[in-house]
């Protein structure tokens, strides 16, 4: 007789911020734990190869390897934290590709063990019944499954363990996290918060909530302030799942880990219920094999995860496991921004930083709070991140005019204070702004590629003219002067924070998962990054997708002793 | 336009009488100070690089763009980096300036005096001050180089760059302290006296 006892306890598939912390609660709780990447391995440290490289070592001084990045990073080149010390971890776009239309929908990823963790811009805040109620209040979206209270220990749980530094500021909008001690603001930030903050009583400006270590923590070490988190810090001062969930999850003895180990679906069986095992196909040698297991947690990324469920069909699942309702891959959402203003600052000519500090301000939704504003034809709201800095010598070289020894003594001084900030607005959930599956057109691999459907909207356009008026008042009466305000054009994607496609929710005829991230119509698949979100809120999302993925994990072990799944 | 066919023409415009000068000056030995590895320009356009290079960043109580490497920047720009289009415009900004040496003392850029070089330069300065680019795309994305710059645009932003972010310019000219260890947003300037080169 076949063995059919399962080879895991666990599938972790996905190793970014989701399925390091799923691999982490899952081992620790005992359970034998398979995770998988699509991409190459990265070692904490010895494959931060960009790490401290000083300006006259980067190739071509950091302008655009132009040819390379249109030929294979169409995409991923148009990223902030792109360029020659960053795109060993960035995706290549002509090796794996999405069907691209152009305009629609910016899908970045990252390619290897970590994926975005190692990445990401850190920014962590807690969502509140504000965020929880939001599709409830207005009608649009479903109703999210669980509230503040559901999660408020699940967030303190997270932040214990990877260090949040801030400033409690104990707003509803904003429920503080356990803070290590806050990084400081500017001296400029400082007069600009108080002259918000005089003249708009209701209005708070905090120094950002990071997922950076203002003092060493849990083994980790300080920031030292040397600033390009994105080419990875081997000191382990920002969260990442090499810095944090990894070690941890490889500390059990517990964890198997599988680099280069793209999936190409989920194996269902229509008598048991269960999901039973994921086929996997090795990145270099096109090698085919399935993993088994009790359990399957989906963190491949919003994107990835519902890929990964779209390709997973069979007789009872045509449409995509788990897809009973056919809501899966809709209500695509993401933030938009690159919407606010600046301005200069008189004065403080005598003052700068020292350091370079991974973090900036941050000013907390201040819109329709207490139901509708009258003066807002938007409903929900947005936050502003910002910071200030003085005018450094690239930016001079461009206003000062002539050359020769004046010249180059005017660059050695650095410029006036400015002050910016640009707001994250929240996106409504909309049906038609979706991922789907382009069966015509495949990957290296056989599989179809994904193709997206998306805009933005009336509310979102109107959001962004308000987030533009209020960051020029709000910078005009702080003083600053010669204040430009701008609305933003960026598209779907360009934020980051694409969320959606797989939504919790009470109802599994439209929802994909219930209030605990497992699927409605698959006991024993859960599914816990962006992918779950019902509505977007205004605030960055990850730290609410791992405090939802430590809360699935309590959940499932729970359910896989008493044999309920 | 190649630089062979600029000549022909600065020779048409400056008629007969000129041609003799413009050709033995441009025959002249006008070698680089400098030897770059890519070793790419003509000896005359290597010198007018240099020379335009230190013009712009001059040595003063600190290296100079050149002590910097510069113009190996340059080159490897022009050379490996810059479009058709860029390369051209760069190119035909070193002829225009021989042109302009030529007609004003009869000897080309690499050769002429200080006086008539600024001069030069400056109207180099002035005709790029009159150029309108596209105008800027406020975008998430990052900006993207205007290909059409005029050349002085594009010589001063390489020398620039080039500078800034060389361990000279960047540890001499500037500061620049890899691992702070720590953060104040409130520093006193004079205790660095010049600015961060982040």
């Amino acid at each position: 007789m076949m063995d059919t006892t399962p080879q895991f306890d666990a599938i972790v598939i996905g190793s970014g911020v989701t399925g390091g912390w799923a691999a982490k609660e899952l081992t620790e709780k005992g359970l034998k734990v398979l995770m998988l990447d699509r991409g190459r391995m990265v070692e904490h440290g010895r494959d931060y190869t960009g790490e401290h490289t000083p300006p006259w070592d980067i190739p071509y001084r950091g302008k655009p390897l132009r040819q390379l990045y249109a030929d294979d990073y169409k995409v991923q080149s148009q990223s902030y934290a792109f360029d020659e010390t960053t795109r060993h971890f960035f995706n290549n776009d002509a090796k794996n590709p999405y069907v691209h239309d152009e305009g629609v929908f910016n899908w970045f990823r990252a390619d290897v063990v970590g994926g975005k963790s190692l990445l990401w811009g850190r920014q962590v805040y807690r969502w509140s019944d504000l965020d929880f109620e939001a599709n409830k209040r207005d009608g649009h979206g479903i109703d999210w499954p669980i509230r503040y209270r559901d999660i408020a220990p699940w967030y303190s749980h997270v932040e214990q363990f990877i260090g949040v530094s801030g400033q409690a500021e104990n707003l509803p909008q904003l429920p503080d996290s356990e803070f290590l001690p806050p990084m400081e603001m500017t001296v400029v930030e400082k007069h600009v918060k108080q002259g918000i903050e005089t003249k708009f009583p209701e209005r708070k400006m905090t120094i950002g909530r990071v997922a950076v270590l203002t003092q060493p923590h849990n083994g980790r070490g300080a920031c030292h302030y040397c600033g390009p988190c994105q080419r990875g810090c081997s000191a382990g001062a920002y969260f990442s799942t090499q810095s944090s969930t990894l070690p941890a999850a490889r500390a059990t003895g517990n964890l198997t880990l599988k680099s280069d180990a793209v999936v190409a679906g989920i194996d269902y069986d229509p008598e048991t219920e269960r999901a039973t095992g994921v086929r996997v196909i090795d990145a270099n040698t096109r090698e085919r094999a399935t993993y088994t297991a009790k359990l399957v947690f989906l963190c491949a990324g919003t994107v990835g995860s519902t890929q990964v469920l779209l390709n997973s069909t069979s007789a009872a699942f045509p449409d995509g496991l788990a897809n009973s309702s056919g809501v899966l891959g809709r209500y695509l959402m993401d933030h938009t921004l690159g919407t606010g203003a600046l301005g200069y600052i008189d004065g403080f000519q005598d003052k700068v930083s020292y350091g370079s500090r991974p973090n900036g301000i941050y000013i907390p939704r201040f819109r329709n709070l207490d139901g509708q504003d009258a003066d807002a034809d938007f409903l929900r709201g947005y936050g502003y991140q910002g910071q200030s800095f003085r005018m450094g010598w690239s930016a001079l070289a461009g206003k000062v005019p002539g050359y020769g020894a004046e010249f180059k003594h005017a660059l050695r001084q650095p410029g006036p204070w400015a002050m910016y900030i640009g707001g994250f607005g929240e996106c409504l959930p909309y049906e038609s702004n979706q991922v789907m599956l382009d069966s015509n057109q495949r990957d290296r691999f056989g599989s179809p590629q994904v193709r997206f459907q998306f805009s933005f909207r009336d509310n979102e356009q109107k959001m962004r003219e308000d987030i533009a008026k209020q960051a020029g008042e709000m910078l005009t009466q702080a003083g600053a002067q010669g204040v430009q305000s701008f609305v933003g054009n960026s598209i779907g994607g360009d934020g980051i924070h694409e969320m959606g496609t797989a939504r919790m929710g009470a109802d599994p005829t439209q929802s994909v998962l219930n209030g605990w991230n497992q699927a409605h119509d698959v006991p024993n698949l859960f599914v816990t990054d962006g992918a779950c979100m019902t509505s977007a809120s205004c605030v960055n999302p990850s730290l609410t997708y791992m405090a939802l993925t430590v809360r699935a994990v309590d959940y499932a072990v729970k359910q896989l002793q008493q044999e309920q799944i | 336009m190649q630089r062979r066919e600029l000549l022909k023409l600065s020779v048409a415009l400056l008629g007969a009488a000129a041609s003799a000068s413009v050709s033995r000056a441009l025959l002249a030995d006008c070698g680089p100070r400098t030897i770059s590895d890519a070793a790419a320009f003509p000896g005359s356009q290597r010198a007018s690089v240099e020379l335009l290079a230190d013009m712009i960043i001059p040595t003063t109580d600190t290296p100079g763009a050149v002590a910097a490497g510069v113009p190996d920047f340059i080159e490897t720009i022009v050379r490996q980096w810059y479009t058709d289009t860029e390369r051209t415009i760069f190119l035909q900004g070193l002829d225009a300036l021989d042109v302009y040496t030529m007609q004003s003392e009869g000897k080309p850029f690499c050769q002429a005096s200080e006086t008539t070089r600024l001069a030069a330069l400056t109207e180099q300065e002035t005709l790029a001050a009159q150029y309108q680019g596209p105008p800027p795309q406020r975008t998430v994305s990052k900006p993207k180089d205007d290909e059409n710059a005029p050349f002085f645009t594009k010589l001063k932003e390489l020398v620039v760059l080039g500078y800034y972010t060389s361990e000279v310019g960047a540890t001499e000219e500037l500061k620049y302290v890899p691992v702070p260890g720590a953060f104040s947003g409130n520093f006193d300037f004079s205790k660095i006296g010049r600015q961060w080169i982040y």
